[in-house]
């Protein structure tokens, strides 16, 4: 049995399948290893469980064994592609950690988001690996799988569990971690790959944003932001599947913002691949993976001028094509092992969906949502900082930035599904009956949000600016 | 002074939140006599709603929940507001950089993130020195007795049948504990077989619930026990 002090070096497998896939896709994009790092977190979750999938389909029972020789092979595979096809020196030391185009820094903000964030993760972990696990759909769907999978060693019994139809990278994560330890302690499994998560997008975030030419003042401010926000709080001291869900969709964003930023295509590969893993969290991911798609669309038309429909049906068949590879599978799965299920409010199937539309409900969710991002408390003042920021910021700066526009316009997407969807279909007095539902669906994309503010507010382009350019004027203390 | 297009869209903006305030506190009587009720709170309760949105039940009207991040927040802005106005007003020269408004908002963000830091802390060493020294067997016995208890008397393999006498939603969340925690003894009837064991919680005079075949092997009162198949050893 192997101790739970191994844990580490277990994580280390999924991490380093994750670095090789990052490694491949951005073979020629000096990112620095410290973004490479905590990405391949995410990375390598989503590649586990596809191998965990793909194991389902031959009928390759769970074992430690298995599943280690799986990670090995598509480690193998993805370190013959990257030396012998792509001819890639692979050296994970090369490279400057702190690659970034930001300038300023305030120090004494930096020294007071990371007390602040520390403290926090303090308050997480003690959460998660010390207080035992809550919540309905933790207990009832994520682990209730993970320990029937791990129990059966296989999917076999998946089309009489609760939620059959749902992703399942999360109870994949810890039915594989609990093999490795060979017993079923969840609070140490599911506590570890959340813990992960956090980690991992607290430190991609950083180099993210610090890439994008956010300034560091305002790199911290951003991680505020989420700190800061009482919802994201109560998901991070979970294991809910919402907290993941956010976390692909922000990656997703930003690559996107960097392939626009840079105008390398390689972000938008590895915008390809987090969107396809984001698929396997929850049932609205394969939504969201539409919204990414949609996205990548209308920004190649918009940046037409010099492109033929040519490049943009190729660019988006690429797109289309990576996304496929990670979606497919589990549809297939379900369409061909998985036996017909009844349509239950467990088992959700499109057909659920009867539209019932009416401008009373419409205006109904248009206020509940309305009322979710303002008064509810989840979300601190960080949507109120981005009507200001939206109002306060002169036009001229969208048009010379398309990400901004292109953040609004997902952002736009988004809502207009949630409202539409919510007010059009029974899923409505779920969301009347408990607001909880919209705060759950509005944290997938609610990172977009401080990602607008800080890429507004942290990025300023006039030189008259670049002084000043940390979140309190002249860079200096709070009272500024 | 001229009155930018900006100034009237933030001012429409701050009244309609100040309107939505009211809207919430429709019932409460100041904000005052809310914040003297918070020092009445024991630490978990008031932790508990610090963290889970911060939306602290009313003391008037246990319904209505308060959005007490949203109450401090924005009565603080609409103070700096009024007196930004104040300020514009004498026509000082703005210089250039973050907008006043959204640097007021964030030095409110900072305030409240660092008072609330403090009470995460106050959290997370209440809760070591509640579960800390505990096993892991020990903080599901404290958190989940009602189900957990019954994970520590059976083992192995085969279905048990459950005859609940809770209701409603909280005989959903008895049965979701007790599937998880017996898992792989099967509460849920996932795996076909014959039951072998049958748990009787909170069924006044539960011996009477009894199926046939089956004998009483722990009773803990006249309301919970458990019993096995005949064929079946403990």
């Amino acid at each position: 049995m192997i101790s739970s002090m191994n844990l580490v070096f277990v994580l280390a497998l999924p991490l380093l399948s994750g670095a090789l896939l990052f490694k491949i896709l951005l073979r020629e994009t000096n990112t620095g290893p410290g973004l490479a790092v905590f990405v391949s977190y995410g990375l390598g979750m989503g590649l586990l469980a596809h191998c965990m999938l793909w194991m389902a389909f031959f009928r390759i029972p769970y074992d430690m064994a298995m599943i280690t020789a799986g990670l090995l092979i598509i480690i193998s595979i993805l370190w013959i592609c990257l030396v012998k096809v792509f001819k890639v020196r692979w050296s994970p030391v090369s490279g400057n950690l702190f690659i970034s185009r930001s300038r300023d820094q305030n120090a004494g903000l930096m020294i007071f988001w990371g007390a602040i964030t520390l403290m926090t993760l303090f308050y997480i972990w003690v959460r998660l690996f010390i207080v035992p696990v809550t919540g309905w759909d933790t207990l009832a769907t994520i682990l209730f799988k993970a320990k029937v999978f791990f129990f059966r060693r296989s999917l076999d019994d998946l089309s009489r569990l609760p939620h059959s139809t749902y992703p399942l990278q999360m109870s994949f994560a810890v039915t594989w971690l609990s093999l490795v330890l060979d017993r079923w302690n969840e609070q140490m499994t599911a506590g570890s790959i959340f813990f992960g998560y956090i980690l991992s997008f607290l430190g991609g975030a950083w180099f993210f944003l610090k890439r994008m030419g956010v300034s560091r003042s305002w790199t911290a401010m951003f991680i505020g932001f989420v700190i800061s926000s009482n919802f994201f709080l109560v998901h991070f001291s979970g294991f809910y599947g919402d907290f993941p869900q956010a976390y692909y969709n922000f990656f997703v964003f930003a690559c996107l913002v960097l392939w626009v930023q840079e105008r390398r295509s390689a972000w938008l590969y590895l915008a390809a691949v987090l969107s396809g893993m984001g698929a396997f969290i929850k049932l609205e991911g394969l939504l969201y993976s539409g919204i990414h798609c949609l996205t990548v669309f209308v920004m190649l038309w918009r940046s037409s001028g010099s492109r033929s429909w040519r490049t943009i049906a190729a660019k988006m068949g690429i797109f289309l094509g990576i996304l496929a590879v990670w979606i497919v599978p589990f549809l297939v799965y379900k369409q061909l092992v998985l036996p017909p299920l009844p349509v239950t409010d467990q088992n959700f199937n499109f057909s659920m969906i009867r539209p019932e539309f009416s401008i009373g409900k419409f205006g109904m969710m248009v206020w509940v949502l309305w009322a979710d991002l303002l008064f509810s408390g989840n979300w601190s003042l960080i949507t109120v900082i981005f009507f200001l920021t939206l109002c306060m910021v002169p036009l001229e700066r969208y048009r010379q930035r398309p990400e901004l526009g292109m953040i609004l316009f997902s952002l736009g997407i988004f809502l207009t599904m949630v409202i539409a969807g919510f007010s059009s279909t029974r899923f409505y007095y779920d969301v009347i009956d408990a607001h909880d539902p919209m705060s759950r669906i509005l944290m997938h994309f609610f990172l977009l949000i401080p990602l607008f503010i800080v890429l507004v507010l942290g990025r300023m382009e006039n030189p008259a600016h670049d002084r000043s350019n940390g979140p309190f004027r002249g860079g200096g203390s709070c009272a500024g | 002074m001229k009155i930018k297009p900006a100034t009237i869209i933030l001012t429409s903006l701050v009244f309609f939140i100040l309107l939505g305030q009211i809207y919430c506190l429709a019932r409460v009587p100041s904000v005052i006599d809310f914040l003297l009720s918070l020092a009445q709170m024991s630490l978990g309760e008031f932790a508990f709603n610090f963290v889970s949105g911060l939306t602290f039940k009313s003391p008037f009207d246990s319904n209505r929940q308060i959005p007490f991040f949203a109450i401090a927040g924005f009565t603080v802005l609409i103070t700096f507001y009024v007196l930004l106005i104040k300020k514009n007003l004498r026509n000082e020269p703005r210089r250039p950089g973050v907008p006043d408004l959204i640097q007021i908002c964030l030095v409110i963000v900072m305030i409240m993130t660092s008072v609330r830091t403090a009470a995460l802390l106050l959290l997370a060493t209440d809760s070591i020195s509640s579960y800390g020294t505990m096993t892991p067997d020990e903080r599901l016995i404290k958190d989940y007795q009602a189900s957990y208890q019954f994970s520590r008397m059976l083992s192995g393999h085969g279905r048990v049948r459950v005859i609940s006498g809770y209701e409603g939603i909280k005989d959903l969340q008895f049965r979701m504990q007790l599937a998880y925690f017996l898992y792989p003894l099967d509460v849920r009837g996932i795996h076909p077989g014959p039951t072998q064991a049958c748990i009787i919680v909170n069924k006044e005079n539960a011996r009477h619930y009894v199926p046939e075949d089956f004998y009483v092997v722990k009773q803990w009162d006249d309301r919970t026990l458990i019993a096995f198949r005949k064929s079946e050893s403990p």
